[in-house]
């Protein structure tokens, strides 16, 4: 039941995830507001390379033990 | 959900390139690097939901310690593999020789094959509960 349950949240993250990826793979033209949407996201990632791997979810799951 | 899609994932993954062209204009000439950058920020955004999935569902997961343990191999080496992707980006960006592109590559394979071990247990068909 607890498998399922996290089964469960897993299924809802990638329903939000699957349409994100499938969009690389729609032929067509990349607009000028699509790539200027990742430019973006790149220029925040590299901002923020540190703070993006902070947080209790970035701990290794051995320090709850300790 | 489309249960296709979501079996096809992890091979689509694998050969994660941009479809389409680039429409003038934008902020990319080069679709070598239009295709990277969409890469590493898709490849963010699936480890990130992992890690944070396997931290908010852990004690339910208690019986799969395969996930906990994919989730720590990502915990431990993600800083390092985008660190890497972005700055083998940078000197591709500034520099697009085959010696440049080959390097990046190199570190987008290592985040393709992150992005491959997230959703190996996202798709629940693909993981299996130990007894």
């Amino acid at each position: 039941m607890e498998i399922i349950t996290a089964i469960n949240a897993a299924l809802g993250l990638l329903e939000v995830l699957v349409p994100q990826i499938a969009r690389l793979f729609s032929s067509g033209q990349i607009t000028v507001e699509q790539q200027q949407a990742v430019l973006d996201r790149i220029n925040a990632l590299k901002k923020g390379v540190d703070e993006g791997f902070t947080g209790p979810e970035w701990e290794p799951s051995t320090k709850d033990d300790e | 959900m489309n249960k296709i899609k979501l079996f096809l994932l992890p091979f689509m993954l694998l050969t994660l390139v941009a479809c389409g062209t680039l429409a003038p204009g934008g902020a990319y000439k080069d679709k070598v690097l239009y295709s990277a950058d969409l890469t590493i920020a898709t490849s963010y955004d699936l480890v990130h939901s992992f890690v944070l999935w396997e931290y908010n569902n852990r004690a339910q997961l208690k019986a799969m310690p395969q996930v906990t343990a994919a989730a720590d191999n990502i915990r431990a080496n993600a800083r390092m593999w985008f660190g890497s992707a972005l700055a083998m980006r940078d000197a591709y960006a500034a520099n697009p020789t085959k010696t440049n592109l080959d390097k990046l590559q190199a570190a987008l394979t290592l985040l393709r094959t992150a992005m491959n071990e997230a959703v190996k247990y996202f798709v629940p068909s693909t993981a299996t509960a130990t007894p």
